[in-house]
């Protein structure tokens, strides 16, 4: 960042909602906004941790949470978005290193991540519904 | 090095420890979900747990605040409020790196 007067001369990103929806532009966007909904995620291990160091009486707060539907369906939630910005990352980072951009291959690898992390949110919830393990 | 390619190294290097982990954390937090009170506490006072989480705090509130601000950037126009905005998110990050370890150090040392 040189001078403000530099910043300004940048154009800001395209808007979104005039351009078709495509698997490539809407994981690009999702990766986004599970990177935002993940640091809520960061900011509950955050409170977590300090529930826990306060004391018992303060930890029992976050059993309630978590035990409750809704804490149980926005920490699924985090599982969710925790592994689609993590199997999406990994295809960023192959893309950095210049591998798997052409548009048929970032297409598949899309639809693979997408694939992988249906199958283990699934996996993930089906364990802590206690069902299996 | 410009401080554009230091953020943009930095990003990718948080990212791949974060991959390690974020998927460590997933598997700890699948195995502890059922535990009490004092279960939780002596599994966060086993040193490569304490580390881990240590560690997992630093490079994901770095992981996020540079994330956070790559948006801030493309999205927010007004470049004083761009500004504070970022600056803001850099110190609550550091702030509460800094709590998070101090944290864990609390229950090591007095639960």
């Amino acid at each position: 960042m040189s001078s403000d007067r530099s910043l300004k001369d940048r154009p800001l990103s395209p808007h979104l909602q005039i351009y078709k929806p495509q698997i490539t532009s809407v994981l690009s966007i999702s990766h986004r906004i599970s990177g935002i909904f993940l640091s809520f995620g960061l900011l509950a291990m955050f409170v977590f941790v300090f529930l826990l160091a306060i004391g018992q009486d303060y930890y029992a707060l976050w059993q309630c949470f978590s035990n409750s539907l809704i804490g149980e369906v926005i920490l699924m939630g985090w599982v969710l978005a925790l592994f689609f910005h993590m199997f999406n990352g990994v295809r960023h980072l192959f893309w950095d290193y210049g591998l798997g951009l052409s548009l048929s291959v970032s297409k598949w690898s899309g639809l693979f991540v997408c694939f992988a992390t249906i199958i283990i949110s699934i996996f993930i919830g089906i364990i802590s519904l206690g069902l299996i393990l | 090095m410009s401080n554009v390619v230091k953020y943009w190294k930095l990003q990718r290097y948080s990212a791949i420890a974060n991959l390690i982990l974020a998927l460590w954390l997933a598997v700890s937090v699948i195995c502890i979900q059922n535990n009490s009170f004092q279960e939780t506490i002596s599994w966060l006072k086993s040193p490569i747990n304490a580390l881990f989480l240590s560690m997992f705090f630093i490079t994901s509130f770095l992981h996020m605040s540079l994330g956070l601000q790559v948006v801030i950037e493309d999205y927010i126009s007004n470049i004083l409020l761009r500004k504070k905005l970022i600056v803001s998110i850099k110190s609550f990050s550091w702030l509460l790196v800094i709590l998070s370890i101090l944290l864990i150090l609390k229950i090591i040392i007095f639960n």
